[in-house]
């Protein structure tokens, strides 16, 4: 079967047109769930509301400088984040910002790398019949969370392990401590 | 239209549905300036996966004023049920037989 490259692997432009498109889809997202008109958002970031429909409709209008001052504007910061997919002759297009973003909120917002291990350490197990505890059987017929470190388990402990695939290739659900939070 | 095939609900600036509208609930329009793409919802294949939706776009229009034009929604609607639309969707999704159809298991 034929290869058919993404409409934005026709040019650097394209792509660019693309993900500046994301980026306002972003913007207009936030604008929209805050309840910002945008006479206010032009106030915020110091330009006349024609010169926000005008860069709105037409993202190529933005560059670096202007991307920071409407994210903060909109109460955002902005993050450039170069990531590799096994595409290199994007077949596939760029992958949608928001979905960083909700792997990033899913991780818990971590800051920096330090917290990003400590908030996809805390795991509980599930299998039916039995609970799983550091790989070790726990009677429990249905494990509790019980919102404390005794059920964290180090990141590079479950790599190492072979319990959490074993436990994956029985369907077994495992919970982030995320599932729990609120 | 790429945003919204990637699974993102807004903003409604770009693309909406018209979820509060019951004679129109299967609508949907992408916006770009004042162009408007109007089309249908629909889940062709609703056994094998039935969270799988597809947006079957039906007509165009150049909208110049705010409120949705009635006539537009209506000419989708009309698009949605003829065999026409339904055979095109059936010839890609061989489960579909149109919305609201009652499937025999």
């Amino acid at each position: 079967m034929e290869n058919v490259s993404h409409w934005t692997a026709r040019s650097v432009d394209d792509f660019a047109y693309r993900i500046a498109s994301d980026f306002v889809a972003q913007i207009e997202t936030k604008l929209e769930n805050e309840g910002i008109d945008r006479v206010e958002f032009a106030k915020a970031i110091g330009v006349t509301p024609g010169r926000v429909s005008q860069v709105l409709n037409t993202p190529t209008l933005f560059n670096l400088r202007s991307m920071v001052g409407y994210a903060q504007g909109a109460g955002l910061k902005v993050a450039i984040v170069a990531y590799e997919d096994n595409d290199p002759k994007n077949e596939l297009g760029p992958i949608n910002a928001q979905v960083f973003t909700s792997c990033w909120q899913k991780a818990g917002r971590p800051k920096d790398l330090f917290e990003l291990s400590k908030t996809v350490t805390r795991l509980v197990y599930e299998i039916e019949p039995q609970s799983f505890y550091r790989g070790v059987n726990v009677p429990s017929p249905k494990p509790e969370f019980k919102g404390t470190e005794e059920l964290s388990i180090p990141i590079d402990l479950l790599e190492s392990t072979t319990v959490a695939q074993q436990l994956l290739s029985k369907g077994s659900h495992i919970a982030t401590g995320q599932d729990y939070a609120e | 239209m790429e945003h919204w095939v990637a699974g993102n609900n807004q903003p409604t600036t770009k693309f909406h549905g018209f979820p509060n509208d019951l004679d129109h609930k299967h609508c949907f329009v992408f916006k770009h300036h004042e162009h408007r793409l109007y089309g249908f919802l629909c889940h062709p294949r609703p056994k094998a996966d039935p969270r799988f939706q597809l947006c079957a776009l039906c007509i165009y229009a150049a909208k110049h004023r705010l409120s949705t034009d009635d006539h537009e929604l209506r000419r989708v609607e009309e698009w949605m049920t003829i065999e026409g639309a339904v055979g095109a969707i059936r010839g890609l999704y061989p489960e579909y037989r149109g919305e609201g159809a009652k499937w025999k298991m």
